[in-house]
């Protein structure tokens, strides 16, 4: 079975995205809500399709706890805890997903004026990892 | 157990507090001179009680002379009825009883800031039943000697006073009806910024009332005071004349007084009511939900009864007024002052007060104190209802202890856990950050997803929901304020 290879680039909704080097730094960065809700969608640097869900310490799939605030007194509020671990797992074994990611990677170079129609998948992200070295610095 | 005994032991009970806190050094330098002066009041409150005991011992052993005076010397023309003597009597017994009352009122009222007033309130109504006592006293050992022509001047001045009486009492209802009461709060302020905020809300209010055409009187809370002070006075220079009409009134009044209260009962509903009642006690609304009198405490017992007038639809500092009995006229100075230092709302029989056990009365307002982080207790203070918890008592200090640590607890869980709050789709806060490992998720702050204009279900660019706000920066950042 296939390895995720590292970095894995994770967008939300299309309009951020995301580089970690190390899985532990997703799982410390995005919160388990957002996972649930289904806000991100990740890759690996070869372009699959990643899955992320939220587990318990047994790594069974569960939701974060939510309940209503007040007693639901108020009816839009809702208290959360993110108190759920994120797992993070190929969905593919085959890339079928690098088209998109280019296409990602690219949309975000391009707001850094740089220049990235022939670039190949690894070339766009050592571009985009100098890209956020730079904003970075 | 009588007066006497209770106070010895509260003034033991101070003492003893005293010593062991400052044995062990716990007791702060402000606690020390308010307990010094607590003890030296329960020691005045002692002496006075006691100084009261021999008086009454000494008119009872007067009037009996007086009796038998007459008896053995058979004047017939000038000799008072049985059912005259009877009434004095009865009048002096209620008079000293009502004293001894208050001073049991005073034990309770003893803790926190009314101490003082209530002190020197009840000096003052001490000194005015003596003067009375004394007054009607000479006055019953010298009827027998009066002439006629004495008994026509008498009877002249009394009329000339009584006049007088009344123009006085006819400005003090004008005064009661409308009054005006200008309340400083804050008696940090100089004196002639007080004077000037009085003068101001004075002249305002003139101007109103002449606007409406109105002929009023006009009276500030302290031309009152002036006016009841004067009545006093006056009241006492004609003891002499008034006291046994006085006397006979009262015991009438007395008599009728259970037809008074089933008269309340009757009307309570109504727009307004008068009568002799008595309030709940631990019903600190402002308004008297429930009035009652028990059947236990018939009116010779020793309790104080006090008189209310309910008017109700106003403001809070007009619903409840204290009227004493005319027959307890010794107390009027007294009972105005309750009725303006505690803006007539804390209208309470001080012997039956608290119907809870003191301790469950300290600890609840203790723990309510720790669970509110003293809001509450800011709130007794502000309607001047705190002389009622001790607070240096073990129960408020332990239902304090309990009350901060329940929200502490919770506030600690809150923090450990991490809880976040979300509002609608777009919008989640964090007030004490969370603990998923994140640096920047560790302080508090919120997550924001901010719409585009043509979308409202897609974000900006760099502006989504999983950024940490304000903390988190991103490459999309135009300006500082794209953190927000």
């Amino acid at each position: 079975m296939n390895k995720i290879k590292l970095p894995i680039f994770v967008s939300e909704e299309f309009h951020e995205l995301y580089m970690f080097d190390l899985e532990s730094d997703m799982q410390h960065k995005l919160e388990a809500i957002d996972v649930s809700d289904n806000v991100y969608k990740a890759f690996d640097a070869e372009g699959r399709l990643l899955k992320l869900e939220t587990v318990n310490e047994e790594g069974i799939a569960e939701k974060p706890t939510e309940g209503r605030f007040l007693f639901g007194l108020f009816k839009n509020v809702e208290w959360i805890i993110n108190n759920k671990n994120i797992q993070v797992t190929l969905a593919e074994e085959t890339p079928t997903h690098v088209d998109e990611l280019k296409k990602l990677i690219k949309k975000f170079l391009k707001s850094g004026d740089i220049e990235t129609s022939e670039l190949s998948l690894p070339q766009l992200i050592v571009a985009y990892r100098n890209f956020c070295n730079q904003h970075a610095e | 157990m009588s007066v006497a005994s209770l106070i010895a032991a509260e003034q033991l009970e101070a003492e003893r507090t005293l010593k062991a806190r400052s044995a062990e050094k716990k007791l702060s330098t402000e606690s020390v001179p308010a307990l010094q002066k607590k003890i030296q009041y329960l020691s005045f409150t002692v002496y006075e009680l006691e100084k009261l005991k021999i008086l009454k011992a000494q008119y009872l052993k007067e009037l009996d002379d007086i009796m038998t005076n007459w008896e053995q010397n058979k004047i017939s023309r000038l000799k008072p009825d049985q059912a005259y003597i009877d009434s004095a009597r009865d009048s002096i017994l209620y008079k000293l009883t009502c004293i001894s009352s208050y001073y049991n009122g005073m034990l309770e009222c003893s803790y926190g800031s009314s101490s003082t007033w209530v002190i020197r309130n009840c000096k003052e109504a001490v000194k005015k039943a003596e003067d009375a006592l004394q007054a009607f006293i000479i006055l019953a050992a010298s009827k027998k000697h009066l002439s006629e022509e004495e008994q026509q001047h008498m009877s002249f001045k009394k009329k000339k006073l009584q006049f007088e009486i009344n123009q006085n009492i006819r400005a003090l209802a004008r005064a009661e009806k409308d009054p005006i009461i200008i309340k400083i709060r804050n008696s940090e302020l100089p004196k002639s910024e007080i004077e000037s905020i009085i003068a101001l809300e004075t002249f305002l209010r003139k101007q109103e009332r002449q606007e409406q055409n109105e002929q009023f009187d006009i009276y500030t809370h302290f031309e009152k005071q002036t006016i009841i002070r004067k009545i006093l006075s006056i009241s006492t220079k004609i003891k002499k004349c008034e006291a046994e009409i006085c006397q006979r009134d009262n015991i009438h009044t007395l008599l009728e007084h259970d037809t008074i209260s089933d008269t309340i009962r009757t009307k309570r509903n109504e727009e307004s009511f008068e009568g002799t009642v008595y309030q709940k006690p631990l019903l600190f609304s402002k308004r008297i939900h429930e009035i009652y009198r028990p059947e236990s405490m018939p009116i010779s017992a020793d309790s104080p009864y006090l008189s209310f007038r309910t008017l109700r639809g106003e403001n809070s500092t007009k619903i409840v007024k204290i009227w004493q009995p005319k027959y307890v006229e010794c107390f009027t100075d007294m009972n105005y002052e309750i009725q303006t230092r505690i803006n007539a709302r804390i209208v309470f029989s001080a012997v039956e007060f608290p119907l809870f056990p003191r301790w469950v009365v300290d600890a609840s307002a203790g723990f309510g104190d720790g669970i509110s982080f003293g809001v509450t207790n800011w709130i007794r203070e502000g309607l001047d209802i705190n002389n009622i918890v001790n607070r240096a008592s073990d129960a408020y200090n332990a239902g304090l202890l309990a009350g901060i640590l329940v929200p502490t607890r919770r506030l600690l869980w809150l923090y450990e856990v991490g809880r976040e709050y979300r509002l609608g789709r777009n919008f989640r806060l964090a007030p004490v950050g969370n603990r998923t490992g994140d640096p920047l998720g560790e302080f508090p702050h919120y997550h924001r997803r901010v719409l585009t204009k043509e979308n409202v279900t897609q974000s900006v660019e760099g502006q989504g929901i999983g950024r940490h706000r304000p903390w988190e920066s991103s490459k999309h950042d135009k300006s500082f304020w794209d953190r927000f």
